[in-house]
């Protein structure tokens, strides 16, 4: 990797003169400016600091405890001591609205980095190897991909049971093929360029052939895609909740919270709903616009 | 012809795979099915005939078997939490879901298609900045909080609407000739009872249309510009041809290719789409019912719902892609 990588300039131009981490100081200067340049990026990025912060500091930023029902003060209105209003058991909306960003981004968070784990080695082997195993590979990920991902999310969690652990092993299986195929497309053009010829003259393995030196060379789309499908997974968790096939009650989850103000909104009780949808849709369009920015650095046409 | 020989041999393996899918998907059901079905407090002996005249007994493979053989002869099982066969529930509930979805499409593709090639021609417009910063904020949006939203304004606040009940009071008052009302009413002459189903189908409708027009409006809007730019279109404005024939009869139809890939593709997710439309709207079609069916541990209807959503989506992509090939000369496979 580094004999073959030092007669590659860079985008930071003559810098390879240089030792590799002013090199890679180079590299995340010039990332940061593609960043940079469209102002929705940086406010994506801002969008998802300010919710992992909330996730982190929950314990302070709430004003009461988000479980605790208070059995005369049920079903009130926004007001100066409950922000967000009550529900229909008393809970704080606020207090639950702030603990539920825990359980919300933990959700979209850990369930992308496992479908990246199940998907990334599954699309290089595939993608590499070719032949009987790409096709066995690729006709499971096309029976996978003949589902639309929320009804087979629906199925699964009907079948193994709803608790937050099978929930996200759950939402991270119905995403994986798109990990995997998209490795699978960078691996077929990158396994035939010169300094994989080289690796292989050299003498190394093929795993270490795939895992040492290609795979750092494929993971630019697969960044942007687990951006943007961070905000997919935490849509279809909400979804899964919505219609009782998430966490359970009285779990702290946004897409729980609007199931469960849901039938009180045709009385006009509006906020037990519109708070945890709207912080649904903010942490979405965070993890959206974020995908778009990093799309701006890795796609070398959208510069 | 050969593409399309190529192309229908290629659905087997898919199709199997999708039975191999839902059949092991019920198969994973953590402890023994069986005591979902009977409760736990039963005597062995009725558990092993169970066992047997289910076939649970015998190997795996020749489960499978049975299980395909089940679901070509149009055998889903039972749907406990209604009483009535898989089968005979999901031809009554279809046209509703039918209906809604396909309505649903009309819309979005209706209010995007315009929108989409009106901010491409005049790029950075007005317009363009609104279309723009619309389906930015339309692809995050969860569909059923927009969904409480519209029928706490006009239902609750505005009383435009009808309430969230599903299609109304008038299943009675027509004969079921297609299950699809708005038809029905118009067929049996009915004026009274179209415009009450359309009253009620209007905001399940636009919540499900909401959801696609975003990403709708965004391809086509793409799609135009790069078809704006290509030489063809250069090389007509070059030759005198007038700006309005240019852009609505020579690029249009080039630059609609991509919406109408996408259109089928949407039509093959819109099933997901709708139930949560339907649980919102408590709208008595497929979606509903296999909601309904989770909330009481009933498997076989979400199995068959399941298999149902990925055949849809199978037969609607090879229909996509045979479209394609047949209006796009520039695909030979």
């Amino acid at each position: 990797m580094q004999v073959v990588g030092k007669k590659d300039p860079g985008p930071g131009g003559p810098s390879h003169r240089r030792g590799f981490w002013t090199r890679q100081r180079a590299n995340l200067r010039y990332s940061a400016y593609l960043f940079r340049r469209n102002p929705l990026s940086v406010f994506g990025l801002a969008i998802v600091a300010v919710f992992i912060l909330i996730a982190i500091l929950a314990p302070v930023l709430v004003t009461t405890d988000p479980l605790e029902p208070h059995s005369g003060l049920t079903d009130l209105p926004p007001s100066a001591t409950n922000w967000m209003g009550t529900d229909s058991s008393g809970m704080d909306i606020y207090s639950r609205v702030i603990y539920a960003s825990r359980v919300d981004l933990m959700v979209a968070g850990v369930s992308v980095a496992l479908s990246l784990v199940i998907g990334v080695p599954v699309g290089a082997l595939s993608g590499y190897f070719g032949g009987v195993v790409d096709d066995v590979i690729m006709r499971i990920l096309d029976s996978l991909q003949a589902f639309p991902s929320y009804i087979l999310a629906m199925a699964i969690v009907a079948a193994v049971g709803q608790d937050l652990s099978n929930i996200i092993w759950v939402l991270a299986f119905v995403s994986f093929p798109i990990y995997a195929r998209l490795i699978r497309a960078q691996m077929l053009s990158v396994k035939e360029s010169q300094f994989a010829e080289a690796a292989r003259c050299l003498g190394n393995s093929p795993l270490r052939i795939i895992f040492r030196h290609l795979l750092p060379n494929c993971m630019g789309p697969i960044w942007v895609q687990g951006s943007l499908n961070a905000g997919h997974a935490l849509l279809l968790a909400a979804s899964l909740s919505f219609i009782g096939l998430g966490v359970r009650i009285p779990t702290p989850e946004w897409g729980l919270m609007v199931s469960m103000g849901s039938r009180n909104v045709v009385f006009g009780e509006w906020w037990q709903s519109f708070f945890p949808g709207v912080a649904i849709f903010l942490a979405v369009l965070g993890f959206n616009l974020l995908g778009d920015g990093l799309q701006d650095v890795f796609d070398p046409k959208r510069r | 012809m050969q593409y399309i020989t190529k192309r229908l041999l290629f659905l087997f393996p898919v199709m199997l795979g999708v039975l191999v899918v839902t059949f092991f998907i019920a198969r994973i059901l953590p402890g023994d099915p069986l005591f979902l079905m009977l409760g736990k407090e039963i005597d062995q002996d009725l558990i092993d005939r169970t066992r047997a005249e289910m076939g649970l007994d015998k190997p795996v493979v020749t489960q499978f078997y049975i299980y395909v053989r089940g679901v070509l002869s149009g055998d889903l099982g039972m749907a406990w939490h209604t009483g009535n066969p898989v089968t005979y529930d999901m031809k009554f509930r279809f046209p509703a879901t039918f209906e809604l979805t396909t309505l649903g499409l009309l819309v979005s593709v209706a209010v995007s298609i315009p929108f989409g090639v009106i901010a491409a021609v005049r790029r950075d417009g007005v317009l363009d900045h609104m279309c723009r910063g619309v389906s930015l904020v339309g692809v995050s949006l969860p569909s059923f909080w927009l969904g409480l939203v519209l029928i706490y304004f006009l239902f609750y606040k505005l009383h435009i609407f009808p309430p969230p009940l599903g299609r109304g009071p008038i299943g009675f008052a027509l004969p079921r000739i297609t299950g699809l009302y708005l038809v029905d009413s118009l067929l049996t002459g009915n004026i009274g009872a179209f415009f009450t189903s359309l009253r009620y189908i209007t905001l399940p409708m636009v919540t499900l249309a909401l959801v696609n027009m975003a990403p709708l409006t965004r391809l086509t809007r793409s799609s135009m510009i790069e078809v704006l730019g290509a030489d063809y279109v250069r090389s007509a404005r070059a030759a005198g041809i007038s700006e309005r024939i240019v852009t609505y009869r020579l690029a249009l139809k080039n630059a609609l290719l991509a919406p109408v890939t996408m259109i089928g593709l949407m039509y093959g997710q819109l099933l997901a789409g709708t139930v949560i439309a339907e649980t919102i709207f408590s709208w008595p079609g497929l979606g509903l019912w296999a909601v309904n069916a989770a909330a009481s541990n009933d498997y076989a209807p979400i199995q068959a719902f399941a298999l149902l959503a990925a055949v849809l989506r199978v037969i609607v992509f090879l229909i996509v892609d045979l479209v394609y090939f047949a209006i796009d000369p520039r695909i030979r496979y």
